[in-house]
This record gives C-alpha cells, structure tokens and sequence, in this order.
C-alpha cells in the first residue's frame, strides 16, 4: 500500500503543470464558495430593515388604533387563542422630526412581555433599559444631531437603521397620540429550520421564498414581520444568486476532477491491470487515488481559506468578518469539495454510467423541459424562477451540448474543405470537443452563467441610468431641510423654480410604504415617466406596490397616515423604482394634511450657469441642511449600482477561471497524444510556425464552438434572470436589451481564455519536445 | 542523389554529463543505392537516420546531400531552418516505426498530404493507383486508426514516396509486424526504390532487408 501510494505521488509529481492546474482550480472554487458565503452573511444582516430584528415575529396591525383592541386580543390570548405565541407588546409608530429628517419612533409596551429582546449588530439590548419619559437612539448618524428638548436621550445605539424606541406611554405622548396602539408584536415559541439554514447558505430562506407558518384569526389580520423588510429580501436575493453562483464554480469543478480523473485511469489502465495481476485489490487502487483527491481537496481549502481571508480584508465591501461566519464558510467549502471530489473520482471508475441509455435521456429531457414550463407558467415563487434557471443548466448539459457535439461528429467529417490542413484542423477540433466533453460543457455553462449575468447586469443598468436622467433632472436637492424657507430662495437671482416634498411612513393593507406628498404637476409627471394629465387626479406608487397589490393604474389605493383618516386614491401611475428597495407612494399634496410628514426635502431648479453658485449660498445659509447637486447623485447612484455588482461579476469571472483550468487540462491531455503528431508533421515540412498556427486556430475553432454553445444558454438565464427572478424578487421589471456590446464582452472573454487554455498546453510541449 | 557523411559526431546530455552516441562516422552513399544500418539497440541508429535527414544538427562533421541533375552539394549544416524544412519536404520520404499517418486524415488524404505541401498535385494519379497496387483500394477513406498495423505501414510508404522523393528513409519501419508482413513492406520498400531510383537507407535489426540491399553500415 505505501508503495502504490508512493508511486501515486511520483506519478502526480511527475506532472507538475496539471498538478498545479488542478490545485489552483480547487483552490478558486473553494476561494469563490468561501468570499461569497461570507460576504453574503455580512451583506444579509448589514441591510436590515423596517422595525429592527426583534425577537417579535408576527404584526397584528389595529385598524381602529384603540388600546381596547388590543386589551381584547390579549384577553382572547390569554384564553388559550393563538396557542403558538409566547409573548406580545403592544405598539405605537411614528415619525418624529429631527434636525430637519423624519425619524421612526418605536414605542412599545415593557411590562407586557418580560422576554423582549432587540437583536442589533453590536448584540442584545434588553428592552428594560428603556425607562420612563426617555428613548434610545439607534443609529451613529443621529450622535452630533442636537435633540428637540422635550426628547431626553438615555443613550445611543449603533445600528445599521436609524430610528428611536420607547417606553409606549413616552411614545404616545412624543407623537401626541395618547391612548392610541397602531398594533402588537407577536412572539412566536420556536425558530424554524430555514433560519438555521441561512447558516449554511445565506439568502437561501428568501431565495426559496421561506416564511413563517401562517398563523390567523377570523377577525383581525396577522402579518408576519418578513413582510416588512423588503431590504433584506433584495440582499437576502443577491446573496441567494452570488450563493449559486459560488455553487456553479464547485460544479464545474467537480466537472475538471471527473473528467482529470477519467484521463488518469484511462493512461494508467495498462498499469493498473498489472497491478491487479500481480494481486493488488480493485480497493486498494481506488483508496489511493481517493486518498489522492482527499489530500489535493485539504490542501486547496488551506490555501483558498487563506486568499479568502485576505481578500476580504482587503473588501471595503465588509468591515469585519465574523470568525463563526468564516469558520462556518470554510468548513462548507471543505465539505462540498470533499464530496464533489470523491463523487468525481467515484464516479470515474464506474464506466458503465458513461453510457446512458436512450429512454432514461428522453425521460431526462421530458422531466427538464417539464420542470422548466412549471417554473416560469405555472408557479410566481421566486423557487419557481431558480427551477427554471436549473432545468436550462440541465437540459444544456444532458441534451443540448451532447446532441450539437453529435452532431458535428457526423457532420463535419462530410464537411471537405480543399486544403488537408483545414480538414486536419476541423477533425481535431471535432475529436478534442468529443473527448473533453465535460470540460466543454463546464466551460460553456460557465461563459453562459457570465453572459446571462452580464446581460441582465447591462439591461438593469441601461435601464437604471435612462430612469435616473428623467428622475434627476439638472438641479440642485436640499436634504434635511425644514429649517429652509422655499420662499427666500424663490428670490435668489438664478433659481427657476422651488420645488417641496413631504415625506413620512404610511400604512397599505400590505404593510408599510413610504411616502412623499408633492405638487403632482407636469413637472413631476415627466421625472417619474407619466404623460401628464390635468383631469386625473390621483397617486403614483412604485412598481413593488403595484405588485404586491396585485393593483392596476385605475384601482383604488387605499392609504392610512398616522393621525389622518384613511386616504382613497386612484392610482393614476406606476413607476420604475430600481434600487429602492421600499413601497413609494406619491401623492398630491393638496390631498394631506398630515402632521406626521415632514417637509424634508427641497428641488431647486436653476439655471445652468448659477448652478455652483447657488450650492455655495444653500450651503452658507443652511448649514445643518444637506446640499446635493442631482449631477452628483446620479454619479453617485451609478458608482454604488456598479460596487454592488462588482462581486457578482467576480465571482462570474471566477465560474471562468475554473472552466479555463478545466479545459486547459484537458488540452494537456492530449497535447499529449498530439506530440507524435507533430513530430510526423515536422518531418512532413512543417515548420514550428506552421504547427503553432495550427493549433491555434483548433484551439479557436473550440473556444469559436464552446462560446456558440454557450450563447442560448446565457440568453436564456439573462431572460429568465430579468423576466422571472427580478420581478419575483424586487417587484421590478427590467427589459431585457440584447446589446452586442453586452454580449459580446463575455464571448470575447470566453474566446480568449479558451485560445490561452488550449494553446498553451502546445507551448508546454514545444518546449519539452525539443 | 549522393549522401556524404564526413566525420559526423553526436553526443546527447546523459544524466550529469555528455554521452558521444556518434563519433566520427564517415561513409558515402552512390546515387540509386539501397543501404541498411544495423547494430545493436541504443547504439545510435535512428539518431544517424535523423541526422542524414536533417531532423537533429551533428556537433561535428558535415552532412552533403547532392541531389539529382544538380552539380551543387547542399550541406545540411549550412541550411537554415526554413531552407532545411523545405529540402526535407521536397526531397526526403520518411517511414517509421509507428504513427506514419496523420490521425485525422483518411488514409486517401494522408497520401496527397505531401503533394499538397510540395504543390506536386500532377502526380496525384500516380499516388492513387499506388495505393490501389498496395492493395489499400477499400481503405481509402478509412481512417488510420481503422487498419491494421500492416495495412498501416504500406499507406505509410505510399505517403513517404507520394512526392518522389530522392531519399527515401525508413526507420524500423518492420518492427511492429509480424515476419510475413514485415517481408512484404521490405518488399515494397525496395520496389518503390526501384521504380523511382531513389537513395533508399533503412535502419533495421531484421535479416529480410539484407537480401536487398547493396550495402550495410554496421555501428557498434
Ligand atoms: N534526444 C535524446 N536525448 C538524450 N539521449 C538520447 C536522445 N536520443 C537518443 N538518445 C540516446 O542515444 C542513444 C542512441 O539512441 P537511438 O535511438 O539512436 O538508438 P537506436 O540504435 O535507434 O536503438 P533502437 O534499435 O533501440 O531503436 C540511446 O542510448 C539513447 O538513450
Ligand atoms: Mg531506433
């Protein structure tokens, strides 16, 4: 045994450059599996959202506001209705103005729920520090902010969210809605299996749309807390769609050490009959080259655990990484690399799984092509949209790439261009595709995950900067602004026009939706994309409101504000709203009276030549108020709109990387079997020239045929990334723009890395050989 | 049609050092002549076949080639690589042990291979009618891997002569084949050699070429 294992490594060592391939393409895919679990995490609780993650988990909204609902709700509780609940607190919530901003102010109730915990980033605050007529302040960016005098500050908070809690009794009376309970918090008694899943895959409860069983009673409308934080549902995506992603790179992977693994039995087949001639078990032989893939896989998590650290260090992406959340990312890499591994090298030794027969690949197909109509017909889950996206992988891997590689087998034999040399290059190309089937599959699953990527990534941005020059049109915006008088500067020499926006939080029978009150004239009717009418009156909502009302331009939208009778409005326009991860409600503002919305913010259109100008004086004059060209924020949103893809695009480039090692060893492989060729071909009158040019246009003619494969497949995930899963996730839609440009980029990528990967294994032996 | 061999040397880095595997080796070969090189194995046979045909560079000594109807020598040493790539194209056949033929091509196409790179395309009738004498009619677009080892290196030799050449070299072009075949190709060999007057040098272990050949080159 120590000496098969001996000769094992021998054998391994003496190829140092497929050695080196094969660790560095287990190293990138432990590297990608690890940054992206990591920086998904931290991503996933930096972006929370909506009332802070309580230990609270179901919203009883009181339509009424009247702290008798709630009395009966706990006496009816109390009676033994709602047996899954172990707590619940009564709430009040409102805005409260300070240093010219909207603040949410949470009141709830301390002594109706003894167990009441805030789970925040820097740990657990126990709500019994909130103490009689004072509130704690969450969020850094309110430290410097001077406080009204009848708010008394016990302390500050850090937080990713900015908002105040208090005692209820405080609350109420900071809002000046005494006697009134917007709704209760309930507490339910256990934590479901997907919240210790997202340990294991962030973002996999909202990808695979995960919630809280549905607990209800006949008369009042229970709401689970998920619903309210649609932030985390846009990270909790992103996460989800880097996770596949990171699982994609281990796939193909897993590919690169089948098919190396194949290639090393297949050269050692002689071998390894001899060895069983003179008596070493099949077992033995299988536990070495186990033992093999075992080490390479330990290794490479070493290594890639390592890159990973630093390079998140190195992210301004994450302040810190949590050592759990590394631990726990490093260990799943481990265990997914060990088993793609083991399942590669096991799988290689059973030759008969190479032949499938006919029926179980039509069942295959039909079941696929199944799968994908219920996906994108028969489901609206966000589930339904990755099923979709599996099956194209599926079908593009068992059917499409097979029956195209068939298919050139026995067409281009047929195919005799004049020159011998081209029919030498055509075959070889035909050949080489045939033997490294899995590399060509890895390498165009991976080319394709980067154009649907790249497409939808392009589409969203095409469509994001054309919403952004109508939304932002050339002026000046004052943030934090209710100590500014529009008046006086409707005087400054230079301004055209003042414009005023009431902003504040309202409540839609879905929940919560922000909302903005403003002179819905012609002006604003061009910046959010409607064709003004002056007859129609009515609000404009974001497309998430629309979806999630499942509301039409026409519908009512009923619309409550605090201290305000319910507000019904036709919707009179449905509006693009990327990156806005929350509901948006515009309404006119002559229709509200509502104490609750603060006017925060002005739109101060200028001529083009006072435009510095006038940003100077807002800002001499304003201090406290934040001055923001719209020039600036439209650079602003790009360039974060850009970071946030930044990754996604990494981690495709890196599903690339693989696939190149991938088919760069298997080019090794034969290149190989190629050196007797070459050597006939150097007697013949070819020179090193000529025989370099040949294999680089194989080498193109491949990469040509991979990338052509690959180019349905990536317009098919682009569609269903930007038809199914956007909308499913973000209630936005995106059209989808096939510019050559877009396209083009990742097929220019692919094409070069598979020329390099090819042509490369040709240097290596040109060099050997001579 | 003459090959001079002058005082050629060849050595070969051997573990730390050098190894002389040939050492000033002189002989002349006459225009039309069959010539075998024997000796024992590893003693520097297919190294001195590769040397005549320019494939390797002697450290010493000269190699001249004179071809037919010319009154200049030309010596391999003095060519540069593209002038040697094109004499050994235009002027030399070469038959090996194994992997005669270019895999992807059909055993037709591997003939007229040559005639393609030396735009000999006139004697393309003359290359096909010898592969039907070859006996290789039904195999013409069968691909190599689809003959048998015989079968193999008789297309082997209809593609080393497809161009006429004047030297024709054969390196153990027998040693995988069994006695009747390997009779058969020496056989072959010799009638091409024949019919084209070409200089024909094979190196060999086998005793059936002897019978042929007008002159042996013994090394030891
Ligand atoms: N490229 C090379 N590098 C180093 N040593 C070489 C090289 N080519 C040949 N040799 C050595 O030169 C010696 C002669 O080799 P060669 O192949 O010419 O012998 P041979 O007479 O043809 O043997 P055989 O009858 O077995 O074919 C051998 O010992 C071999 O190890
Ligand atoms: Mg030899």
């Amino acid at each position: 045994m120590i000496l098969l294992i001996r000769s094992q490594w021998r054998d391994l060592i003496s190829r140092p450059i497929v050695l080196i391939a094969l660790l560095a393409n287990l190293v990138l895919a432990l590297f990608a599996i690890t940054v992206v679990h990591v920086t998904s995490h931290t991503l996933v609780h930096e972006f929370v959202e909506g009332p802070p993650q309580s230990s609270y988990h179901y919203v009883v909204p009181f339509p009424d506001n009247r702290e008798s609902s709630y009395f009966r709700l706990r006496e009816r509780w109390r009676a033994g209705e709602l047996p899954e609940i172990v707590g619940m607190v009564p709430v009040v919530e409102g805005n409260l103005e300070i240093g010219g901003r909207a603040i949410p102010l949470i009141g709830i109730d301390l002594i109706s729920d003894s167990q009441a915990t805030f789970d925040l980033r820097d740990g657990q605050i126990s709500t019994h520090l909130v103490t009689q007529d004072s509130v704690i302040v969450f969020g850094e960016d309110l430290v410097n902010t001077t406080f009204p005098n009848d708010i008394k500050v016990l302390e500050f908070r850090s937080s990713a969210q900015t908002f105040l809690l208090a005692d209820i009794a405080t609350a109420q009376n900071l809002l000046d809605r005494k006697g009134e309970i917007d709704a209760a918090w309930l507490r339910y008694n256990q934590v479901p299996v997907w919240e210790w899943m997202e340990h294991l895959s962030p973002g996999i409860s909202t990808g695979l749309g995960f919630s809280r069983p549905e607990i209800s009673l006949t008369d009042l409308n229970i709401e689970s807390m998920d619903f309210w934080q649609p932030t985390q549902t846009f990270v909790g995506s992103i996460a989800f769609n880097m996770g596949l992603l990171g699982m994609l790179a281990v796939l193909v992977s897993g590919f690169i050490v089948y098919e190396s693994t194949v290639r090393s039995i297949e050269r050692r087949e002689q071998e390894f009959d001899r060895l069983q001639a003179i008596g070493v078990s099949v077992l033995q032989i299988r536990s070495v080259l186990i033992l093999e893939a075992t080490a390479l896989v330990l290794s490479s998590v070493l290594v890639a655990a390592i890159l990973a650290l630093v390079f998140l260090r190195q992210n301004s992406l994450i302040i810190n990484v949590p050592k759990t959340t590394f631990l726990i990312a490093t260990s799943k890499g481990l265990v997914l690399g060990m088993s793609t591994a083991l399942i590669g090298v096991i799988l290689a030794f059973t030759r008969q799984l190479r032949k499938v027969s006919w029926l179980v690949l039509v069942l295959g197909v039909v079941a696929t092509v199944a799968m994908l109509c219920f996906g994108i017909w028969m489901t609206t889950t966000l589930v339904g949209a990755y099923l979709a996206v599996f099956a194209l992988c599926v079908l593009h891997i068992i059917a499409l790439t097979p029956a195209i590689v068939r298919f050139l087998d026995a067409f281009l034999p047929r195919f005799k261009p004049k020159s011998l040399i081209s029919r030498i290059n055509v075959r070889a190309t035909c050949q080489h595709l045939k033997q490294a089937k899995f590399a060509t599959i890895a390498f165009s699953l991976a080319i394709a995950t980067a154009i649907g990527i790249t497409l939808m990534v392009g589409s969203l941005r095409t469509d994001f900067i054309k919403l952004l020059e109508v939304r932002l049109p050339p002026g000046i915006q004052l943030r934090e602004a209710s100590a500014a008088d529009p008046m006086i500067i409707r005087q400054w020499t230079g301004v055209e026009e003042v414009r005023e926006y009431y902003r504040g939080e309202g409540n839609l029978s879905i929940g919560k939706t922000d909302v903005i009150a403003t002179s819905l004239d012609e002006f604003e009717a061009r910046r959010f994309g409607y064709e003004y009418d002056i007859d129609r009156v009515g609000v404009y909502v974001n497309e998430k409101v629309a979806a999630q009302l499942q509301a039409n331009v026409g519908d009512d939208l009923e619309l409550k504000l605090p201290s305000m009778t319910p507000i019904d409005l036709p919707i009179i326009h449905i509006f693009k709203s990327y990156g806005e991860m929350s509901r948006v409600v515009l309404l006119p503002n002559n229709q509200v009276f509502s104490n609750q919305l603060v006017r925060d913010r002005l739109l101060i259109v200028v001529q083009p030549d006072s435009i510095s100008a006038i940003e100077r004086k807002l800002q001499e004059t304003y201090p406290s108020a934040t001055v923001l060209n719209h020039t600036e924020i439209r650079e602003q949103a790009v360039h974060i709109f850009n970071r946030t893809f930044a990754l996604t695009n990494l981690i495709a480039l890196i599903a690339v990387a693989v696939a190149v090692i991938g088919l760069f060893n298997s080019a090794l492989a034969m290149q190989g079997a190629k050196r007797a060729e070459y050597r006939l071909l150097n007697t013949l009158g070819f020179s090193r020239l000529a025989l370099f040019r040949q294999s680089f246009t194989q080498s193109s003619l491949l990469g040509v045929v991979c990338c052509l494969l690959s180019v349905p497949l990536g317009i098919g995930i682009a569609w269903i990334l930007c038809e199914l899963v956007n909308p499913r996730a973000f209630q936005w839609t995106i059209s989808l723009h096939l510019a050559p440009m877009t396209l083009g980029y990742p097929l220019l990528l692919g094409l070069s890395a598979a020329v390099l990967a090819s042509v490369l294994p040709w240097i290596f032996v040109s060099r050997s050989s001579k | 049609m003459v090959i001079h061999v002058q005082s050629v040397s060849k050595k070969f880095p051997d573990g730390k050092g050098e190894r002389w595997v040939i050492k000033d080796v002189s002989f002349n070969i006459e225009p039309h002549q069959a010539t075998v090189i024997r000796g024992p194995s590893g003693v520097g046979k297919t190294t001195l076949l590769n040397l005549i045909a320019g494939l390797i560079q002697p450290d010493n000594g000269e190699i001249e080639l004179i071809l037919k109807d010319s009154a200049v020598s030309t010596s391999l040493n003095r060519l540069n690589t593209r002038e040697l790539l094109r004499f050994r194209r235009d002027h030399i056949g070469f038959v090996y042990q194994f992997f005669n033929l270019v895999p992807t091509l059909t055993v037709q196409e591997n003939v007229l291979l040559p005639l393609a790179l030396t735009k000999r395309e006139h004697l393309r009738e003359q290359a096909l009618d010898r592969l039907q004498k070859l006996g290789l009619q039904s195999h013409l677009n069968a691909f190599p891997a689809q003959l048998s080892g015989g079968e193999q290196q008789r297309a082997a030799i209809a593609r080393a002569v497809a161009h006429e050449p004047q030297f024709l070299f054969a390196d153990e072009p027998t040693g995988n084949l069994d006695a009747e075949n390997s009779a058969e190709v020496f056989k072959l060999l010799w009638d091409e050699h024949e019919r084209l007057g070409t200089n024909l040098v094979v190196a060999t272990h086998s005793d059936d070429i002897g019978a042929y050949a007008a002159r042996t080159i013994h090394l030891a």
